[in-house]
């Protein structure tokens, strides 16, 4: 096929979005099975899929959503009635949409045996009902032996377009084109074809009417007066380059002597035809030049067949929203551009409160305020909401609740609460672990609730708030609880010893790499992984996680995270004669701290603080730089999941706000420094890692 | 070919002016401890942090006492970059001049060039530092 690689980022983009608007819109429909409007939708995003994929060429993709929407056809029609083994099997097949789309994106090819058992049970649903699988609606054009380029429909207002536009320089076509009959997608070729053309000019009128071509419903003619600049070569090397195409003829347009056929059409194309119509002769009076979002609204503004009129009421997919789609790459270099921008800022304001020039003070002021205004407005265009992340938990606790037999309802709050993009799209993967936790070992099973006097129905809340720079990411479950106990008997058969822990510290246990307290092993959570992978997830990205458990009351995990990846606050100190920041959200404290109050057990160094001894960490000698002889030193002490450390630096500087910029992938190895930053006088601080620091020091004891 | 003639501890260099994006001065370098010894460290330039690597650490030849230099080399979209001690002109440079240009064991030389009383080392570091 020709062009693919070009519409091939476009058309992954619109498979993800039609595939969670699907898997939205079937999990809706579960609770409501008689919403009407529903089905439409649905039916909808599953067309554009067949589509999309059609056009693209991958069969595999079509037959699959093909066979599926004829399932939606049922719906719609009421001869199935919507049930949860169809909801499910639907769900799988989305599943598996989603699995080719990926391998798509792998560029692996796709074989009919990845969907086969699918189809079979598709089939099967489908024979059920109607006894043969045939649901299209009758074609609607005849066929012609002789290709023509002649119109059954053709208004005077099109022609008088056409006229007018001949006046302002453009040439008028009409244009017939024979699809080869073996074509086995007809619709998406038309519609490549049309599109096409649509770069170069206007397609003015067409028959049979856009529907009918998209949906497949012609023989192989098709007819259309098209607009532009181009002469009719260029036109007919336009038309050339599309494959399958069987004839065309090309005229020039008359608007004295349309071409109009005398053919009469039976009422059903003609009342069919008058819809789309206007769609197509408003736009040439404004522009006749390119047109080209009109279309890709075509997919779109499906007008459905007038045997169901009630459906023409449907209300078009959701209102467009004004807004664009943008290369994250493009907004990366724009964000390194204004943190240049601020850094400078920074320098000049610096120079400026040393020479005390007034002149140069006002006008500076004013850039510090647009910077920093600049500066917001980027963090805020990188902003994602966590809707997108959210949305597939829905499923996944239906999905996993039937499993197991366990009724649970989810309540989703605060979606809408927007976080950099870098974070979201990294927080589903803890946000799973988490979910199968609260599904698995969380709630209990309906009798087991009943017996506790509670309700049969579980409920997990998940909700999001901003807090200060802060987000808040909260699972809660009214499930059994963590129990200390049998942490406590579990952690000792492991061997893991628990004298002296109060219960909260048990039951943090559970954050122990390899701690699982589930008393059997299930396919959906229980191996051994998933808390401490969590925390470890979380502390990448920079944020805290907590865990709150009460016996037969319920377990809530509470994720902070910080609003952007790229600006942080920052302690500033100094290690020898280097700068160096360290990121101010994980620091407790600072303290004084003489040599003698480091005292050395075995091969640690430790140091006393609030009745414990917290682990020393000697940045100099760590870095392997010049060890201080200092008689006090200043000890920051950081909260790494919930355990203190002391960390040595020769002097403060202070705090600061501060851009962090990525350092060379080979220094990143080393493990020690997450970035760098560029200070007001424009040297330049490294930027520790207290996080991987801290859990060298733990694990090197 | 436009090639970049320099020094570095009395001995003559070149590199090809393709690989070399810009020629600034040198500036304050911070230092990354624990980084293997040819990286000199981090600069600002204009509001990038960029890593600097010394020339002469990396090809194991002396070190001149005041390197003024630093050449911005680029592959793609990466910059690095590379402290030498002075540049001294650009020069063009004939295919046929080169010399020695398979001699070499080393895998950062390609050849010798000598010209006007000059003898310079074609050095090729970008397999190296990129």
């Amino acid at each position: 096929m020709d062009d693919n690689s070009a519409y091939l980022s476009l058309f992954f983009e619109e498979s993800d979005d039609n595939l969670q608007l699907l898997n939205d819109n079937i999990l809706e429909l579960e609770n409501e099975p008689d919403n009407m409007d529903l089905v439409n939708e649905i039916f909808r995003a599953a067309h554009t899929l067949k589509g999309m994929s059609a056009t693209m060429g991958y069969d595999v993709m079509t037959k699959l959503t093909h066979k599926m929407e004829n399932v939606f056809d049922l719906f719609k029609s009421g001869k199935l009635k919507v049930n949860s083994d169809y909801i499910s099997l639907i769900f799988r097949c989305l599943d598996r949409l989603s699995q080719l789309v990926e391998d798509l994106r792998e560029e692996k090819d796709l074989t009919m045996d990845q969907i086969d058992d699918l189809l079979a049970e598709l089939d099967q649903v489908e024979t059920s009902v109607t006894g043969a699988t045939k649901v299209v609606a009758p074609s609607t054009s005849t066929p012609d032996s002789a290709l023509q380029a002649t119109f059954a429909n053709l208004e005077n207002a099109d022609i008088e377009v056409a006229r007018q536009a001949m006046g302002d320089g453009y040439n008028a076509f009409s244009i017939a084109i024979r699809i080869d009959k073996d074509s086995v997608l007809k619709g998406p070729r038309v519609f490549l074809i049309m599109e096409k053309l649509e770069q170069e000019g206007d397609v003015l009128h067409v028959e049979p009417d856009t529907q009918e071509l998209e949906d497949g419903n012609f023989e192989t003619d098709f007819a259309l007066v098209y607009l532009t600049k181009d002469d009719l070569a260029e036109v007919q090397n336009n038309i050339d380059s599309n494959s399958e195409i069987d004839q065309v003829i090309i005229q020039e347009f008359d608007p004295d002597h349309p071409p109009v056929s005398q053919a009469v059409k039976d009422q059903v194309t003609a009342s069919q035809a008058t819809t789309p119509k206007s769609v197509t002769t408003d736009t040439p009076n404004t522009t006749p030049s390119a047109t080209p979002s009109e279309a890709t609204a075509k997919p779109v503004t499906k007008v459905e067949p007038p045997k169901e009129e009630h459906h023409n009421n449907v209300p078009h997919q959701n209102a467009r929203n004004q807004s664009i789609r943008v290369d994250l790459n493009r907004l990366d270099l724009f964000l390194n551009i204004v943190s240049e921008l601020v850094v400078y800022r920074n320098q000049l304001e610096d120079a400026s409160a040393r020479n005390n020039n007034d002149d140069i003070r006002d006008s500076l002021e004013q850039v510090s305020r647009l910077t920093s205004e600049l500066q917001d407005l980027v963090l805020k265009i990188r902003m994602q909401q966590v809707s997108v992340v959210f949305n597939r938990f829905p499923r996944m606790v239906r999905d996993l609740s039937r499993e197991l037999g366990k009724e649970i309802d989810l309540e989703v709050i605060g979606e809408e609460t927007e976080l950099d993009k870098t974070v979201v799209s990294e927080l589903s993967e803890p946000l799973i672990h988490l979910f199968r936790n609260s599904i698995d070992h969380g709630v209990e099973m309906p009798a087991d609730r009943e017996a506790k006097g509670k309700s049969r129905v579980g409920k997990i809340i998940l909700s999001a708030t901003q807090e200060g720079n802060k987000v808040l990411i909260t699972v809660k479950d009214d499930g059994k609880g963590i129990d200390a106990k049998v942490i406590k008997a579990s952690a000792e058969r492991k061997g893991i010893s628990t004298d002296g822990m109060t219960d909260d510290e048990i039951k943090n246990l559970v954050f122990h790499p390899g701690f699982s307290t589930a008393k059997e092993v299930t396919n959906i959570s229980g191996r051994g992984v998933g808390l401490d992978a969590v925390v470890a997830k979380i502390n990448e990205l920079g944020g805290s996680f907590e865990m709150k458990s009460e016996l037969n009351i319920g377990t809530t995990f509470i994720i902070k995270l910080p609003l952007t990846l790229s600006i942080i606050q920052a302690l500033m100190v100094k290690i020898g004669t280097e700068s160096f920041a360290m990121p101010l959200d994980i620091v407790e404290r600072v303290v004084m701290i003489k040599k003698d109050e480091i005292l050395t057990t075995g091969t640690r160094e430790v140091y006393a603080f609030q009745n414990s001894l917290i682990p020393i960490i000697k940045t100099d000698r760590l870095l392997a730089m010049d060890e201080s002889d200092q008689a006090t030193r200043f000890a920051i002490i950081v909260n790494i999941d919930q355990k203190y450390y002391g960390i040595l630096a020769d002097q403060l500087i202070g705090q600061q706000e501060i851009v962090i910029k990525k350092i060379d992938p080979m220094l990143q190895k080393l493990n020690k420094y997450q970035g760098a930053t560029i200070l007001g006088n424009g040297s330049i601080a490294l930027i520790l890692d207290v996080n991987a620091i801290c859990n060298e020091a733990k694990g090197s004891r | 070919m436009q090639m970049i003639l320099f020094t570095m501890n009395q001995q003559k260099y070149l590199i090809s002016a393709d690989s070399v994006e810009e020629v600034v001065d040198t500036m304050a370098i911070t230092p990354v401890p624990l980084a293997p010894k040819w990286v000199k460290g981090l600069i600002n330039l204009r509001g990038t942090v960029m890593t600097v690597i010394g020339l002469a650490e990396l090809i194991n030849v002396p070190s001149a006492a005041d390197n003024k230099n630093i050449l911005i080399m680029k592959q793609g979209e990466d910059r690095k970059g590379l402290l030498i001690e002075e540049v001294i002109e650009v020069v063009d440079i004939n295919k046929e001049d080169i010399q020695l240009a398979n001699a070499e064991d080393a895998d950062y030389y390609d050849g010798v060039v000598a010209f006007s009383a000059i003898v310079a080392n074609i050095v090729n570091v970008n397999h190296l530092i990129f």
